[in-house]
């Protein structure tokens, strides 16, 4: 006999993640799996920058990463800050403006463009073109943070923002991408005038959001680094320097 | 030598005197008498020599009876002398039969506040329980109870009689079963008893969480945000700005064990929900909510943190102005402050913050000296023997350790203390041109040992004296145990690659020594690379 109503396994289409709702995704990548098991994404970045991030403050962020991070950063830098979120890529693009437009962020802009060196059109994967812009071109007011989650971006997105650092003098908060690249990377910082150092957090929370203890990134880190001024009063002392 | 009194009197005067006594009895017996004697009787001549003689004998026996007994009268006190010492005389106060009667006959010798502690002795232990506030007969109240708890590292109440707060030495969790049991069960009454323990359960609790996974801390920690309600319910007003500090400060034990990235929304929502609070001068809120302000500044770096601690001065100013108590608590945490903000200094500015913050621990330990500010300037001291030049560092290296073994002499402060005084050593013995001191850090470390001392500081101290005594595996396992108990700064992985270095040069090459050795370096370069 069957019961009259059946249980519905239709899942659900929102996540309840750590900083908001965010619409359920394809769990194809690290980030969207770690979404929705964990309610969190490299928390261990947000732990480190929320020592940094005020109210007020004017963020950028290459990468959106489903809103993961720019949900909290929406939250920190309050209603007088503003969060640009750069995100290239077409789907990834829509995911994000529907988790801003859900979680109704007005303090955060999305921008469907690649950042490069200098203006143009930019091709990536088999099918996809995009507009590329400088940073400096977006004129932002003001930009206390630039978090660059793209790999193989940094270099030429930061040829592009010479003016943009030399105005606001922001740190850098950054992904680095692989072995042969990363040397690079932290040179171009370097060569701006930047102090580095090194962050190499773990993947996985044991104190996530959704409190559960299987860990699917066993021994996982990133190999990220932070970035200051020389000439500014951050110094992470206790940090590995570059 | 006669006195006055001895002095022969005239002839005529002890004649009278004498016949006065005697004429009764004997007549005169001057010879030469000449009144009577006109012409002898010869028949009666020899009778007359007879009563003569007896007459001389009784007469002298009763002059040298007489003598006797006037010379064993007190002597009266002879007439002064002139003297000008008078002029010189200074007003002595007489001291009263009671002070005299005070006095043993015996040596006194009274401590003095430069006496030299004794090395190395361990003082019999001290009862630092509050005094018994409760009535109930035969001692046995909730204090008693607490005391009879026995265990090892012991849990302490330090502060204000009335509203003590719990501290606790080192990171051993035994001991709050036994207190959390004890306070249950008197918060059952009423009466003074009760109202200390329905005070106490809230900051039992807040310990506990500490220890626990986040769920089971958020669990215990709104029990205790619960009771601290139902305490401030039942508070009287004056009573009341202690129970919302603690309110503040169980609000502020959740914040810490939230994300740093949801700490941030915690605080802005803490701030507004005690906005009223806050701006009455209450010195316990005040005080609390300097906490928040430290602790949500150790949170921030750069411009962030020193707009906290700007607002920590403010209510440091609010709280001076209170009372001569508060002023001195105000001393202390302005010190605090400074010593926060010397953390993120380098050179003379933050030479600059900690002699500061030396200054202002002086201060307020001079008004109100307890163990806890002596261990902050001791602790202080140090860091600035750190910063200065070799010469000057020495004697901040003895006024560290003054205060470090005024601190120990509290069971409360004894482990930090002695933590304390084991880091100054070796800061001592690293100085250019010091040799190292025999076996007093060596004997430092053993006594933290033996008192099972787990703080990550007392860890890296340890292993700091095993390094140099060429225990190279015992270094490196302490180093161990202080990264996984949240250390993780550079002189702790320094210290730990020292030791692993020390320890490849020694270990066999084969066997189980050389097992643990490649873990200890696997774990080494896991705590480097995950900092």
């Amino acid at each position: 006999m069957k019961p009259p109503h059946p249980p519905n396994h239709t899942p659900s289409p929102f996540w309840n993640t750590r900083y908001g709702i965010t619409a359920a995704v394809a769990t194809d990548n690290v980030v969207a799996r770690s979404l929705q098991l964990y309610g969190e994404w490299a928390e261990h970045e947000t732990n480190l920058l929320s020592g940094l991030i005020e109210e007020g403050h004017g963020v950028l962020e290459f990468g959106g990463d489903f809103a993961a991070h720019a949900l909290w950063m929406a939250h920190a830098v309050g209603p007088h800050g503003q969060v640009h979120v750069v995100e290239p890529r077409r789907i990834r693009f829509q995911q994000l403006c529907a988790n801003v437009a859900l979680n109704q962020l007005d303090n955060v802009f999305t921008h469907p463009v690649w950042l490069d060196r200098s203006e143009g059109i930019h091709s990536f994967g088999a099918k996809e073109t995009v507009r590329a812009i400088t940073i400096d071109s977006l004129q932002l007011e003001s930009v206390h943070l630039m978090k660059f989650n793209l790999a193989d971006t940094l270099v030429e997105a930061l040829a592009g923002a010479t003016e943009t650092l030399r105005a606001h003098r922001p740190l850098l908060y950054v992904r680095l991408s692989g072995m042969d690249q990363a040397a690079a990377e932290v040179a171009s910082i370097k060569a701006l005038g930047y102090r580095v150092w090194s962050h190499v957090p773990y993947l996985y929370n044991s104190d996530n959001h959704a409190g559960v203890e299987n860990n699917i990134f066993p021994g996982l880190v990133q190999q990220n680094a932070i970035a200051a001024p020389a000439d500014s009063h951050f110094d992470f002392g206790d940090r590995l320097e570059l | 030598m006669l006195d006055a009194m001895e002095s022969p009197p005239p002839s005529g005067a002890k004649a009278r005197g004498q016949s006065g006594a005697t004429g009764a009895i004997a007549p005169p017996l001057e010879p030469d008498a000449p009144a009577e004697a006109t012409e002898p009787d010869d028949s009666h001549g020899w009778l007359r020599a007879v009563l003569a003689v007896i007459a001389a004998v009784v007469t002298a026996g009763l002059g040298a009876r007489l003598w006797w007994r006037r010379r064993r009268r007190p002597r009266p006190a002879p007439t002064p002398t002139p003297s000008i010492a008078a002029f010189f005389a200074t007003d002595v106060p007489v001291p009263t039969a009671e002070a005299i009667e005070l006095k043993p006959p015996e040596w006194v010798y009274e401590d003095s506040p430069y006496a030299t502690p004794p090395l190395y002795l361990v003082p019999d232990p001290v009862d630092l329980l509050l005094p018994a506030t409760s009535t109930s007969p035969g001692g046995d109240t909730l204090l008693t109870h607490l005391q009879a708890i026995d265990v090892n590292p012991a849990l302490h109440l330090v502060g204000d009689d009335r509203f003590p707060e719990i501290r606790r030495v080192g990171e051993g969790i035994a001991g709050f079963d036994a207190w959390q049991a004890v306070l249950e069960d008197a918060c059952k009454g009423e009466g003074d008893d009760a109202h200390l323990a329905r005070w106490l359960a809230p900051a039992i609790l807040m310990l506990r969480s500490r220890d626990v996974r986040r769920r089971d801390a958020e669990v215990l920690l709104e029990d205790a945000a619960q009771r601290t309600r139902d305490g401030m319910n039942r508070a009287a007003d004056e009573e009341r700005p202690h129970w919302v500090a603690r309110a503040i400060r169980v609000e502020l034990a959740r914040i810490e064990r939230l994300s740093g990235a949801m700490r941030l929304f915690a605080l802005r929502a803490l701030q507004s929900r005690q906005a009223v609070d806050l701006g009455a001068e209450e010195p316990p809120v005040l005080d609390a909510w300097i906490d928040v302000q430290l602790a949500w500044a150790g949170w921030l770096l750069g411009g962030g943190a020193a707009a906290r601690q700007a607002e920590a001065e403010a209510l440091c100013d609010r709280l001076a102005a209170i009372s001569p108590e508060a002023t001195t608590r105000a001393l202390r945490r302005r010190a605090e402050i400074f010593l926060q903000r010397a953390e993120g200094e380098k050179g003379a500015v933050r030479l600059a913050s900690l002699q500061r913050a030396q200054s202002l621990l002086e201060d307020a330990y001079a008004q109100g000296g307890d163990a806890g500010t002596a261990l902050l300037l001791a602790r202080c001291a140090r860091l600035r023997a750190m910063a200065l030049p070799p010469a000057d560092a020495a004697d901040a290296c003895s006024l560290g350790l003054t205060h470090a073994f005024l601190a120990e002499q509290d069971p409360a402060w004894r482990m930090d203390a002695l933590e304390c005084r084991l880091s100054i050593q070796l800061t001592y013995e690293s100085l250019p041109g010091r040799a190292v001191q025999g076996e007093v850090a060596a004997s430092l470390g053993r006594e933290l040992a033996s008192m099972e001392a787990d703080s990550v500081g007392a860890r890296t101290a340890m292993a700091a004296t095993r390094l140099r005594e060429g225990d190279f595996a015992g270094a490196s396992a302490l180093c161990e145990a202080a990264w996984r108990g949240g250390g993780g700064d550079t002189h702790l992985l320094n210290l730990w690659r020292d030791a692993c270095r020390g320890w490849t040069q020694t270990a066999d090459t084969t066997g189980h020594d050389r097992h643990a050795l490649a873990l200890a370096v696997r774990q080494l370069a896991i705590a480097r690379a995950t900092l």
